[in-house]
C-alpha cells in the first residue's frame, strides 16, 4: 500500500529516469554532461511557465495566453534592455504581471470563460508583439546572459539554482502558505470555498496574475538564451505547459495536484526531443511519443479513479 | 396568474443574442461598405461567404462537442491530414476510394476520440490534445506535401451554379441537417441532456457514452470533410504548423466562431445554427480589416479584443437574465405578502 502510494506520487520521476537510462544505453552522446545541460536551460523557461499554469489548473482554469505574454516580455527585453538594464528586466515583469491582471479581473468578476479570454489575450498580446518587433533581433547585453548561462567545467549553475529555486517556490507556496490551501479548495469547489471565507474573486484574480508574472519571467530568461527578442516565440508554450502540468499528475479539473511531478514532466518533454535528436530519427517522431506518454498516462491515472464513475458518466 | 404575465417580461438571451450578432453584421457591413464603394457589392460579399465555409463546416463538429460540455482541439490536424492524405491518394485524378479513405480517417480519429473521452474518462481537452500531437507528428513523417485535388472535388468547392459558390450550398445544406438532427431527433435531446447535467442524464436512461462517442465521430467526420473541401479550394495540399500543432489556426478560429455565436463552453445552451453567425462575423472582420490594408499584428489585436467583447457582452445577457429573475422573485414574494 505504501510503496503504491509512492509511484503514485513520483511516477513521473521514475519514467523519467526509465528514459534517461534507456537513452544513455541506446546512443553514448546522451551520457555527456553537455546535453544533459542543454536538457536543463530548455526546461527553465518551460518550468517557469507551467509554474503560473500549474497554479491556474489547480484553480480549475487555463491559461492560453502564457506563450505570448512570454514573447512579449522577451520583444520588450530586447528592446529597452539596451538603455537601461533595471528598466529592461522591470518592465517586462510589470507588463506580464498587469496582464494577468487584466485576465484574472474578466475571468473571476466579470465571468469571461477562461478558455476564450485568454485566447483572446492571447492574440491581442501577440499583435502587440509583432506592432514592436515584427521579426527577431534586438539587443541583449553580454553581461546578462553570461550571468544567466555561464558555463563553468560545463556545467551552467545559474539554470540549475533557478530550476531548484522554482521547484522549492512551488512547492513551497502550494503545499505551506494559505495562499495555496486556497487555490486548491477553488480548484475543487468554488462554491463551497466560498461560503467557507475565501475570497474567490481575490485568489482567483492573483492566480492568473502570478501565471501573467511568471510567463513573463520565463521570457525573460528566453530572452537570455536567444540573445534577442522574438514575438512568435511562445506558441509552443501555452499547449505544452498544460500537456506537462497534466503529465505531471495535476487534474485538469482543478483541486488536485502538485508541482513536483510538473517539473518531472517538464525534464521529459524536453529531454524527449534531445534523445530523438541524438539517436538520429525524424524529429517529428517526438511529437507522436508526446502524444501518446500523455494519452496513457492520463487513461492509466483514469483508470485508478474509481470514485469517480458515476459522476463523469 | 402572476407567472403567466410576468413571463412576457423576461428577457429571452437567445433572441438578443441573434439580434446583436447580426445586427453587429449589418452595422460593421455599412461601415465596411461606406469606407469601401468596392466592399458592397454583392459578388465581393459572397466570395467572401464562399471563403467562410470551410471553416463552416469544421465548426458545424465543433458545436456539437462544445454542445456536450467538451471541446475537440484535433478538429484542424483532422483537416490537414484529410487535406495532405487526400492529395497524395488522389493525384489529380477522379477516384472515390481516396476520398472514402479520407472521411474513413475522419471517422477513426474521432472514434479514438470517442472511445478516450467516453470509455477512458480522460478529459476531451487532454484527449484531443494528445491526438492533435500525435497526428502532427504522423502527418510530417508519412505524409508528402505532393499531389493535386481531384476535377470534381475541385469543382465542389471552388465551381458556382448561377452565382452562388457550390460550397456555400454545401454548407448550408450541411448546417441544416444537422441543426434538424440536433433539434428534433433523440439524439440532439440527449446531446443537449449531456451537456446540461451528465448525472441527470444518465440517470433518466442516457447512454451517455454511446451518445458522447457518436459526437466525437461526427466531429470527426466534419473535420475531414471540411479538409477534403480545403483541398479542392487551394488544390494543392497545405501543412501550416503554428502554435505546437497542425492547423491549430483552423482549431482555434472554430472555437472562438461556435462561441461568439453564442454556444457556450459549459454545453448545453447554442445551436448549429447560431454557428453560422459566428463564423460570418469572424471571417468578415478580417477580410474587412485585410481591406483597410491593417497589419497582421493589428488584425491579431482586433481579433482578440473582438472575441472578448463579445463574450464579455454575452456574460453582461446572462447576468440581465440573473437581475430579472431576481427581480421576479422579488414581486413573487412580494405578491405573496400582500
Amino acid at each position: 500500500m505504501k510503496i503504491r502510494k509512492i509511484i503514485g506520487e513520483w511516477y513521473i520521476y521514475i519514467l523519467m529516469i526509465v528514459i534517461w537510462v534507456i537513452a544513455s544505453l541506446i546512443t553514448p552522446y546522451f551520457r555527456q554532461m553537455s546535453v544533459f545541460m542543454t536538457i536543463i536551460v530548455f526546461s527553465v523557461p518551460l518550468a517557469i511557465v507551467a509554474l503560473g499554469q500549474n497554479l491556474v489548473i489547480l484553480s480549475g482554469r487555463f491559461d492560453l495566453s502564457v506563450g505570448s505574454i512570454l514573447a512579449l516580455s522577451t520583444v520588450i527585453a530586447s528592446v529597452t534592455m539596451k538603455n537601461n538594464l533595471l528598466i529592461g528586466i522591470s518592465l517586462p515583469l510589470l507588463l506580464g504581471a498587469v496582464i494577468g491582471f487584466i485576465n484574472g479581473i474578466s475571468i473571476s468578476k466579470f465571468r469571461i470563460d477562461s478558455f476564450i479570454m485568454t485566447f483572446g489575450m492571447m492574440a491581442v498580446c501577440q499583435g502587440i508583439g509583432l506592432l514592436i518587433r515584427d521579426y527577431p533581433g534586438g539587443y541583449i547585453p553580454s553581461g546578462y546572459i553570461n550571468f544567466l548561462l555561464k558555463e563553468t567545467r560545463h556545467i551552467a549553475l545559474t539554470p540549475l539554482f533557478i530550476l531548484i529555486i522554482v521547484l522549492l517556490v512551488g512547492e513551497f507556496v502550494l503545499k505551506r502558505t494559505n495562499f495555496g490551501r486556497a487555490v486548491y479548495a477553488i480548484g475543487n469547489d468554488d462554491v463551497i470555498a466560498h461560503r467557507s471565507g475565501i475570497n474567490v474573486t481575490l485568489i482567483r484574480t492573483a492566480v492568473f496574475t502570478i501565471s501573467g508574472f511568471t510567463a513573463a519571467i520565463a521570457g525573460l530568461f528566453l530572452s537570455a538564451v536567444m540573445a534577442s527578442g522574438d514575438a512568435t516565440v511562445g506558441s509552443l508554450y501555452p499547449l505544452d505547459s498544460i500537456t506537462a502540468v497534466v503529465m505531471g499528475g495535476t487534474i485538469l479539473a482543478g483541486g488536485r495536484g502538485d508541482y513536483k511531478g510538473t517539473i518531472g514532466a517538464v525534464l521529459i518533454l524536453t529531454s524527449l526531443a534531445r534523445i530523438f535528436n541524438l539517436i538520429g530519427v525524424n524529429i517529428w517522431y517526438t511529437y507522436i511519443a508526446k502524444g501518446l506518454l500523455l494519452l496513457i498516462i492520463v487513461a492509466i491515472r483514469m483508470f485508478g479513479v474509481k470514485e469517480e464513475r458515476e459522476a463523469v458518466l | 396568474m402572476t407567472g403567466i404575465g410576468l413571463k412576457k417580461r423576461n428577457i429571452n438571451k437567445d433572441v438578443l443574442q441573434v439580434i446583436i450578432l447580426s445586427s453587429m453584421l449589418i452595422v460593421i457591413i455599412l461601415v465596411a461598405g461606406i469606407l469601401k464603394p468596392g466592399f458592397l457589392t454583392a459578388k465581393h460579399l459572397i466570395t467572401i461567404v464562399h471563403d467562410t465555409s470551410i471553416l463552416g463546416i469544421s465548426a458545424i463538429g465543433q458545436t456539437i462537442v462544445i454542445l456536450t460540455g467538451g471541446i475537440d482541439l484535433s478538429v484542424g490536424a483532422t483537416m490537414l491530414m484529410a487535406d495532405a492524405v487526400g492529395a497524395m491518394l488522389l493525384g489529380g485524378q477522379n477516384r472515390i476510394i481516396p476520398i472514402l479513405i479520407c472521411l474513413g480517417l475522419g471517422l477513426l480519429i474521432g472514434a479514438i476520440n470517442g472511445i478516450g473521452v467516453a470509455f477512458l474518462r480522460i478529459p476531451p481537452f487532454i484527449m484531443t490534445l494528445g491526438m492533435m500531437a500525435v497526428l502532427t507528428g504522423s502527418i510530417f513523417i508519412f505524409a508528402k506535401t505532393c499531389g493535386f485535388a481531384s476535377p470534381i472535388l475541385r469543382y465542389l468547392s471552388i465551381g458556382k451554379v448561377g452565382n452562388i459558390p457550390i460550397l456555400i450550398i454545401i454548407w448550408i445544406f450541411l448546417t441544416i441537417i444537422m441543426t434538424v438532427i440536433m433539434r428534433l431527433t433523440v439524439f440532439g435531446r440527449e446531446v443537449y441532456a449531456i451537456g446540461s447535467n451528465p448525472i441527470a442524464s444518465y440517470h433518466s436512461g442516457i447512454r451517455n457514452r454511446i451518445v458522447i462517442f457518436f459526437v466525437y465521430v461526427i466531429s470527426g467526420l466534419f473535420s475531414a470533410i471540411a479538409g477534403l473541401f480545403l483541398l479542392g479550394y487551394t488544390g494543392v495540399p497545405e501543412l501550416t504548423y503554428r502554435g505546437g500543432g497542425l492547423g491549430t489556426d483552423y482549431t482555434l478560429s472554430a472555437i472562438a466562431a461556435v462561441i461568439i455565436g453564442g454556444t457556450i463552453f459549459t454545453g448545453a445552451r447554442g445551436g448549429v445554427e447560431k454557428t453560422i453567425f459566428g463564423v460570418l462575423v469572424l471571417k468578415i472582420l478580417f477580410s474587412i480589416l485585410t481591406m483597410m490594408g491593417m497589419s497582421g499584428a493589428g488584425k491579431l489585436i482586433t481579433q482578440g479584443l473582438v472575441v472578448i467583447v463579445i463574450v464579455g457582452i454575452y456574460m453582461k445577457l446572462e447576468n440581465l437574465q440573473e437581475f430579472s429573475f431576481k427581480i421576479r422573485k422579488w414581486r413573487l414574494i412580494r405578491v405573496k405578502n400582500s
